[in-house]
């Protein structure tokens, strides 16, 4: 290459170049063993990125509504283990909820934390108060050809519109599932992000995996905008005095609990400025729950203060507070 | 004040520990079961605050009382940091030395602590692990 004889090989000096550099890559990551996976795996012509301008601002903290559990359309006292086949149902019932890795995906997505989101026409970033980062590639790139399995696997994702579409593949074999119970390598994650109004994100999930399930496994997670959040660390080996010996691991998926009494049709459920003052009392009384999703009813006003109940999917409550709202106290 | 038995931290103590027992369809990264915790019996500590811990995973009242003329520490387990900040509590929510009385239903096992039920403060405020701020 250092000669000065001309040949065409100098004509294409970048391809020449190129090809050096690519040996030399290939070369190196066969060498390190790990590095091939992750090699972006763009499509012909290059990244598709969208426009700035066409993106939603997503941006900022969500809490997530609802229960801790997988399915909030599932009645309470009804089991939310997901669809196993018999082997993996043994599987599940074998081994205590805590993997070695998490939280990962599809948990990540039902955790009780919040998420904060940040989006740009490369990617959609979607980052847990544990500093778990996922990654969405909205710029056209596929899964990698090598993949390299990830707690938060790997996630390809297209706009429709304001809508977010999302192909996770690639999550680690030892990434529980939410609720504790285990899946194989091929797990497969489908997304639809939206937001049917501006405060409010949808995600509706599907996961797949034709070794460990019988059919597909879906939910609706519902995320709440709190403008007015930071996110807060959660460093879980900060102060942890568990230890083999003195905590018991759940089970996964254990009998559910009995379902509370539902709501007497009669029961109206109050709306308004004042609804929604005592949801959010109700919300700051209990902690880790999104006040839009309290029902409040039987509101009583006297000198002393508020007293109301309250209803989430699986808990009835009842409130007192000062005639203003706060100091809010809940009991079951 | 309330009867004994109050439970008062339902989604809390799913934060807290989400418990396998408790709800069902727990996170993958549950960090312990909330088994060990009797919650059928609500124990009243009147005593002084020694520590408050305010770390993940779980934060910790560490109260000395008195029994039979000799102190007896106990550590009573509360939810996470960022549960608690966004209902009104900080790093000096509780300070050494406080005089409180705190519910707390106990560990099984007789080991001298609990799950954080909540805190009475001698001018009578009450803290449930969701007090409002102010």
């Amino acid at each position: 290459m250092a000669g000065s004889r001309k040949t065409s090989e100098h004509s294409e000096p970048v391809a020449g170049h190129g090809k050096l550099i690519a040996c030399v890559l290939v070369t190196v990551c066969i060498a390190s063993g790990v590095a091939y996976g992750q090699v972006v795996n763009l499509p012909p012509g290059g990244p598709t990125p969208p426009k700035w301008s066409s993106l939603p601002d997503w941006n900022g903290m969500w809490e997530r509504d609802g229960d801790l559990v997988w399915d909030d359309r599932i009645a309470p006292g009804q089991s939310q283990a997901p669809p196993y086949n018999p082997a993996y149902a043994k599987l599940a019932r074998s081994q205590p909820t805590m993997g070695p890795v998490g939280p990962g995906m599809p948990a990540m997505m039902t955790m009780v934390f919040p998420l904060e989101i940040e989006i740009n026409p490369r990617e959609v970033l979607l980052i847990g108060e544990s500093n778990t980062v996922r990654r969405i590639y909205t710029d056209g790139r596929r899964h990698p050809v090598e993949p390299l399995p990830s707690t938060t696997g790997h996630s390809v994702g297209r706009w429709e519109g304001k809508a977010l579409v999302v192909d996770t593949c690639c999550v680690k074999a030892n990434v529980r599932l939410p609720g504790g119970g285990p899946h194989s390598d091929k797990l497969h994650v489908s997304e639809r992000f939206s937001t049917p109004d501006p405060n409010t994100l949808r995600d509706e999930i599907t996961v797949e995996d034709p070794e460990a399930l019988t059919k597909p496994w879906t939910t609706v997670k519902t995320f709440r905008r709190r403008p007015d959040w930071e996110p807060v660390e959660f460093d879980r080996t900060e102060n942890d005095r568990d230890t083999p010996a003195g905590r018991t691991r759940g089970q996964a998926y254990p009998a559910p609990l009995e379902a509370p009494q539902p709501l007497p049709a009669d029961i109206k459920i109050a709306t308004g400025a004042e609804a929604e003052r005592l949801q959010k009392a109700t919300a700051m009384a209990v902690g880790a729950l999104a006040w839009e999703g309290v029902k409040v009813f039987n509101i009583e006003h006297a000198a002393a203060g508020l007293r109301w109940e309250a209803a989430t999917r699986s808990s009835r409550l009842r409130c007192t507070a000062k005639p203003d709202g706060s100091d809010s106290e809940c009991e079951r | 004040m309330r009867s004994p038995e109050a439970l008062r931290l339902t989604r809390c103590l799913a934060a807290l520990c989400a418990g396998g027992s408790l709800i069902a369809g727990v996170p993958a990264w549950a960090h312990h079961s909330f088994a060990m915790f009797d919650r059928t019996k609500s124990v009243t500590l009147d005593g002084v605050v020694k520590e408050w811990q305010f770390t993940n995973p779980h934060t910790w009242v560490q109260i000395v009382v008195m029994e039979g003329g000799l102190p007896v520490e106990y550590g009573v387990e509360g939810p996470s940091v960022n549960t608690l900040v966004r209902v009104g509590w900080s790093p000096t929510t509780f300070k050494p030395g406080d005089k409180v009385q705190i519910i707390m239903n106990p560990l099984r096992d007789g080991t001298k602590g609990g799950a954080f039920v909540k805190a009475i403060l001698p001018n009578g405020k009450v803290l449930t692990a969701g007090q409002t701020p102010g």
